[in-house]
């Protein structure tokens, strides 16, 4: 019999693989209430934060831009309602992506997501990826001259 | 309910190194054998794994003096525990990200991954939201705006901090008025570049360090920490090499992107007993 905060792991990883790996965005409806509210940082584009359409937009023009877009798992915990999942996003940027014209680039940037599940469904998301180095890899802003 | 033993850790590492800078007890709570797979760009290979962990506060609070976390959600499992947190800071230290001192209050997230081993941090991803950082300290200032004045009497203490008083012929007015000369001092800026020589002659290590800012209409206040070591003259008194550490309160007039006046008062009696004065 699984626990509560296995059942949750499960949900997570499976909603990464057929939404984001697979491109099933039909898998939102399941995985997803449609109350979510989603907490996303600073980004350089523009997609809803209230209700399924803001992972299914994101996850449509993420994958249109990126068709082999793959979210590679290191690590994912869970206690009480919240799980949350460290993974490495690669892709090809063979698309336009928002404003930017198909640039044939591959990225490789960390995510974290920090996800409240209630009732069987994702109903918030807190998550952050590394959008800076994502546009320094596609090379839409320059690398840091660091000192 | 009692806190799990790895999130004890993580909250000691955010309540004691990075809101208090107390880098000392770092070896407490993180493995000889730590590995970040996030560190900053730029971030020294060298030294020991704890001089390592010790530049993530040092970069944040050179930065923002008083940079301060709320830890807004905790996962412990297994060997990990996952965080939430927000950073609250106002950026008023050193440039961040090649922006300079921006005066800006600003708040961002960051989660993170840490594993611990025998009680101690041993390894790290972490994912703060630097774009929106960035962007808050970066973000342009309307001309004559609070903001704008914040800015220019940030960068003017973080200037005469790094003792380049030829930068004030950019953002001090010809004109400029200081309210406490030290004696004999020349109008203008010719006077307060040698006020400032003078002083560091005294102490060349001499940092102020701003904790608060306000700035409302012309006026900018702020409130500060100033160290220093007493390694030349100061006021008739021959080096000590005494490390002090005093406060001050400085106001600004700033008008049309420029300073026009100046008052300073700050704790001269604690400054000379720490040079062995009055005793």
């Amino acid at each position: 019999m699984a626990t509560e905060q296995e059942r949750n792991k499960a949900l997570v990883l499976q909603m990464y693989e057929e939404v984001w790996n697979k491109g099933n965005l039909d898998f939102i409806n399941t995985a997803v209430s449609p109350d979510f509210r989603d907490h996303p940082p600073r980004r350089f584009f523009d997609v809803p934060i209230r209700g399924r359409e803001a992972l299914f937009e994101a996850a449509t023009h993420f994958r249109g831009a990126m068709p082999d877009f793959h979210d590679n798992m290191i690590q994912i915990v869970a206690e009480r309602d919240r799980v949350i999942y460290l993974g490495r996003i690669t892709g090809t940027q063979t698309n336009d992506f928002f404003q930017f014209k198909a640039t044939g680039k591959t990225v490789s940037v960390l995510g974290i997501n920090d996800f409240r599940i209630e009732n069987g469904k994702i109903v918030e998301r807190w998550g952050i990826f590394d959008v800076m180095g994502m546009m320094m890899q596609l090379g839409l802003i320059p690398a840091p001259a660091h000192s | 309910m009692t806190e799990s033993k790895k999130k004890q850790i993580y909250r000691r590492f955010v309540e004691e190194v990075i809101n208090k800078g107390n880098i000392d007890i770092i070896p407490e709570l993180y493995h000889p054998e730590y590995l970040d797979h996030s560190a900053p760009p730029g971030a020294p290979h060298t030294g020991s794994v704890f001089d390592q962990v010790a530049q993530i506060p040092k970069m944040f609070r050179g930065a923002f003096p008083d940079v301060h976390f709320v830890i807004e959600d905790m996962v412990d499992d297994g060997d990990w525990v996952a965080t939430r947190v927000t950073g609250y800071a106002q950026h008023l230290g050193r440039p961040f990200m090649g922006i300079p001192p921006s005066g800006r209050k600003i708040a961002w997230s960051s989660l993170g991954f840490f594993r611990v081993k025998d009680d101690k941090i041993i390894e790290h991803y972490g994912q703060p939201d630097l774009l929106g950082l960035r962007e808050q300290i970066a973000a342009p200032a309307e001309a004559g705006s609070t903001d704008e004045n914040r800015a220019i009497v940030t960068r003017y203490v973080y200037e005469v901090n790094m003792q380049n008083y030829d930068a004030f012929d950019e953002f001090v007015d010809p004109n400029f008025i200081d309210h406490n000369p030290i004696p004999g001092q020349e109008p203008g800026i010719p006077g307060l570049k040698d006020a400032y020589r003078q002083f560091s002659a005294g102490f060349p290590d001499v940092w102020f360090t701003f904790e608060d800012l306000i700035a409302e209409g012309e006026l900018v206040i702020g409130r500060g920490v100033i160290n220093g070591t007493h390694q030349g003259n100061f006021a008739g008194i021959p080096a000590t090499g005494n490390k002090v550490r005093w406060t001050g309160t400085r106001i600004f007039r700033v008008k049309n992107g420029k300073v026009t006046e100046g008052w300073i008062n700050f704790d001269m009696i604690s400054l000379l007993g720490q040079l062995g004065m009055g005793h």
